[in-house]
């Protein structure tokens, strides 16, 4: 068992966008692991490259701060 | 005689002091021992009656020691107090002889010797020799303030109202603090700010704030708040009311600002008011000019912990509280004098704000401990400790009345302030503060109208000023850019603004709405649509932070965890069939089952000098491995090689020399090898030492051609590494499959595409590749502890030498390189401090040590200076 703690999580409807995604300059310095078709946890630390990635595919992602 | 409203204020002050001394020492031991425990003065054996009588006398003539010698009066001496009530407080020799017909004239004695009645009128002096009132020689009279306490045990004041000429009126409006709510709340929003210390914004953003303020004009100044009292008052009520909030040492607007901002008016108001008087960094005491304040005498302190009369937070909260019930007595619609509230308060409770003396052993002087007059203050008697009680009641606990009054309650729109044409000031509560504070009537605040604005359809919106109210301007600002601020306020909508409000809890589909109920005709068909397509956008991608994820090994493992957390309300939410998240705190996770903790970046690698990395598989963590891949290439299940080819790779996916060498260093247990460090920066810096072999170098007309090369995997994998905006080396080997896939492209080799080829062979001799690189050279930023860190910075300064450091102020981030004199290094407050001159800022600064994470110390000497 293990928690992994202090990551980020890209939650998305449509699967496609973190196909899309993967296909990305600079996806796999951020992400850590695909967890579900539609769930990708990435680096806190990345979180700024990713919504700029997200916002340039047209898309306004949603950060929800803990 | 009936004594004037100023006279009895004269009365109440505590001048008259001495004269109440004068009757004191007309009680007998025991009397004075039950005064004293009354007032819960401590009584001890062997006390004198000068003594017990000097203690008392810090308490006298204070309303507080009047109620409590009318606590037990008996039937004759009440009979007495009547007679005097019904005669105006005076009783002439007449009616001293038809008194005793009525009463028994051992209550009169009584009086007199509690000094509740006077012989002769009221001149400042009473002889003692007239204690004897079975002969008086004039006029008894019972003060005002007597007879007021005797007629209720907690009178209500009757204020008596002012009808004279009024000049310089200024009219409260709750409207202008609202505005100015926003302006803060919304500056907050635009730009979050660092907090200091103090749990403050920084002067810079208040002074920036202070210019959006819309202060009510005073040209008369009849209200006493000044901007950066006024500042400060908004500031604590929003953060009283949650409304900003403090996130990672930022200060910003937090979503409680749209609930409080859309209420409906009167609950705004409402609420403000509770808060305000909750208040407890806003101190109207400390904002009466006249006065300084000095904390902590200790030689002062007797055991309570407390070495000054400076009111605690409850206490000023009491306060308030009392100012605002002195309100209720005020005439509905009618000016009262300061002067009366002032009065009136004293009778009420003459230590509403500062308590009784604490202390006995100053008592042949009783001061406010701690509270010194300025220079042009008319103080009648002071120490270096404090002022005196005697005679200063009204600079302090009156003057507080009056900040409360024109300050406070001004500023919140419920009290109107004016003047006599003598200068005194009056206060009259507004329709708004009767409803508040008196039980008045609701008043009709006014909504924003039904057409209070217009949207256009280039996504402008232009609101009218009758449509500029909180509840309609505080969304629109969250969910607009500002392009205009005038008599109308021009608003932009745009897509990044509906994200933004988006964070505040405001959804495009709530700011459509609000158009719709408040814009001058339909909104334009192309905002609706392109809203309610960035509402979709915006709905599509969550990213939530500094989430914490449970991996069990198994499907059955995670399901049989699930049970077990929900069981113990804890909320994990699956992500997949062995992943989930948990929301809430993690700290009870241990206690169910046993986890591996995985921090980001724990050293968890080997490394060898010859960069060969080994995971050590009990301590892999998930960021690792992708970090790694980037600049390594997988040798087996738990090892990689760093390689010349991986790092080209890496550096052409973006990732550099410095966070290669961050990874190596932060992530080796035991510390990154020197040698592998010289390694690795070879790779990086240098093609070498290893050997590169043959290159070419090509050369594109445009960027833009190379760019596109660089986007298209077919060229991609020729190509080694981007030099320039135009250039490139391709690998020597592979330059005819590059001029095979110009052809397949069809992009011309000599015109409009790649406009020279030429090989530039690189190749190095024997003899270079043996002999050792001279322009590699080792990490120049080097990693120390503080104190190795704070020697090197002393040895620099000792030496002249200029020094190069990587300085990361904030948690986060990688810091930013900066070259720099050092000129002194100092400790303050616990922490070492580097006096520098910075080239980079072109000034001298101080840099916190335990900040500075990497230095260097160069050969070059400092600039002289």
């Amino acid at each position: 068992m293990k928690l992994h703690r202090h990551v980020a999580l890209v939650e998305v409807k449509d699967p496609t966008i973190i196909d899309a995604l993967e296909a990305t300059d600079g996806w796999e310095a951020c992400v850590l692991r695909r967890i579900g078709p539609a769930v990708v946890a990435i680096q806190n630390d990345k979180v700024e490259e990713v919504v700029a990635a997200v916002k340039s595919m047209g898309y306004l992602p949603r950060v929800i701060e803990r | 005689m009936t004594m004037t409203s100023d006279e009895r204020f004269r009365f109440a002050l505590p001048g008259g002091n001495r004269e109440w001394v004068t009757w004191l020492h007309a009680y007998d031991l025991p009397s004075l021992q039950t005064l004293c425990r009354a007032r819960g003065i401590p009584v001890r054996e062997g006390m004198t009656k000068a003594t017990l009588t000097r203690l008392l006398a810090a308490e006298l003539p204070r309303s507080s020691v009047l109620r409590s010698l009318l606590s037990d009066l008996q039937p004759s001496e009440r009979a007495w107090l009547g007679l005097f009530g019904r005669n105006g407080g005076v009783l002439r020799e007449s009616d001293v002889r038809r008194g005793r017909t009525e009463c028994p004239e051992a209550g009169l004695r009584r009086l007199a010797a509690r000094g509740l009645v006077l012989p002769g009128p009221f001149d400042g002096h009473i002889p003692h020799s007239t204690l004897d009132v079975s002969s008086p020689a004039g006029p008894l009279w019972c003060p005002r303030a007597v007879l007021d306490l005797f007629a209720g045990e907690n009178p209500q004041p009757k204020l008596i109202p002012y009808r004279g000429e009024v000049e310089h009126v200024a009219l409260a409006d709750f409207r202008i603090l609202e505005h100015d709510l926003v302006a803060l709340a919304d500056q907050l929003r635009q730009a979050p700010v660092r907090k200091l210390k103090s749990g403050f914004p920084g002067k810079r953003f208040l002074s920036r704030v202070a210019q959006r303020f819309q202060e009510p004009v005073d040209r008369a100044t009849l209200t006493r708040m000044e901007t950066s009292g006024r500042i400060l008052f908004v500031y604590d009520l929003l953060d009283g009311m949650g409304i900003v909030r403090s996130r990672h040492d930022r200060i910003t607007t937090s979503p409680v600002a749209e609930e409080f901002f859309t209420k409906p008016p009167p609950e705004r108001v409402a609420q403000v008011f509770e808060r305000w008087q909750q208040l407890l960094n806003y101190n109207e005491m400390y904002r009466i000019p006249e006065l300084v304040f000095e904390r902590g005498f200790p030689d002062y302190e007797m055991g309570d912990g407390k070495a000054d009369d400076l009111p605690t937070a409850e206490r000023l909260v009491e306060a308030r509280q009392f100012v605002v019930s002195l309100c209720r007595g005020m005439p509905p619609g009618e000016w009262v004098r300061l002067d009366e509230l002032i009065a009136a308060a004293y009778l009420l409770d003459d230590a509403f704000l500062v308590k009784p003396p604490r202390s006995y052993y100053y008592a042949h002087a009783p001061i406010y401990l701690g509270v010194l007059p300025t220079d042009d203050s008319q103080a009648t008697g002071f120490w270096s400790w404090g002022l005196e009680r005697a005679g200063n009641w009204s600079l302090v606990e009156g003057r507080f009345i009056r900040e409360v009054f024109a300050g406070s309650l001004h500023a919140l729109g419920l009290v109107d302030a004016a003047r006599t044409p003598d200068g005194s000031p009056l206060f009259r509560m507004n329709e708004l503060g009767r409803w508040l504070i008196a039980e008045g009537t609701e008043p009709q605040l006014a909504l924003p109208p039904k057409n209070a604005l217009v949207v256009q359809p280039n996504f402008d919106i232009v609101v009218f000023p009758e449509g500029q109210d909180v509840s309609l301007l505080w969304p629109l600002l969250q969910a607009t850019e500002v392009i205009s601020r005038d008599v109308t306020l021009t608003l932009r909508l745009t897509a990044d603004s509906i994200h933004r409000a988006s964070h505040q809890n405001i959804s495009a589909e709530s700011v459509l709405s609000l158009l719709e109920r408040h814009a001058h005709g339909p909104i334009p068909e192309n905002v609706r649509q392109a809203m309610e397509d960035w509402e979709h956008r915006h709905q599509q991608v969550a990213i939530t932070t500094l989430v914490d994820l449970v991996e069990a090994e198994s499907g059955e493992r995670f399901a049989r965890l699930l049970e077990e957390i929900n069981a113990d309300q804890m909320v994990l939410r699956p992500l997949s069939d062995t992943v989930g998240v948990v929301i809430g705190p993690t700290s009870r996770l241990p206690q169910m089952t046993s986890f591996d903790y995985l921090e980001p970046l724990p050293p968890s690698i080997r490394v060898s000098p010859d960069l060969d990395v080994t995971i050590d598989p009990a301590r892999e963590n998930w960021l690792i491995r992708p970090r790694l891949s980037a600049i390594a290439d997988e040798a087996g299940i738990h090892t990689y090689h760093i390689t010349r080819e991986s790092v080209l790779r890496g550096i052409n996916k973006g990732y550099y020399y410095d966070e290669a060498l961050d990874l190596l260093r932060l992530s080796t247990i035991g510390g990154l090898p020197t040698r592998a460090a010289f390694k690795l920066r070879g790779l990086f810096g240098h093609l070498g030492p290893a050997s590169v072999g043959e290159v070419t170098l090509i050369q594109t007309a445009r960027e833009s051609v190379l760019t596109t090369m660089l986007e298209t995997e077919d060229f991609r994998e020729l190509i080694i590494q981007r030099l320039g905006p135009t250039t490139a080396l391709v690998r020597g080997e592979r330059v005819g499959d590059l001029l095979a896939k110009l052809e397949e492209f069809g992009i011309p080799n000599d015109a409009g595409g790649l406009t020279d080829v030429r090989l530039a062979p690189v190749r190095r001799s024997a003899a270079e590749e043996d002999a050792p690189p001279s322009e590699v050279r080792p990490p120049r930023l080097q990693t120390y502890s503080t104190r190795k860190t704070r020697e090197l910075l002393e040895d620099a300064i000792r030496q002249g030498r200029r020094v190069r450091i990587r300085y990361r102020p904030h948690a986060g981030g990688r810091g930013q390189e900066r070259t720099i004199d050092p000129i002194d290094v100092q400790r303050r407050h616990g922490v070492a401090y580097l006096t520098a001159y910075c080239h980079l800022r072109g000034e001298v600064q101080a840099f916190r040590i335990p900040s500075i994470v990497a230095l260097e110390l160069l050969d070059t000497p400092v600039s002289p200076r």
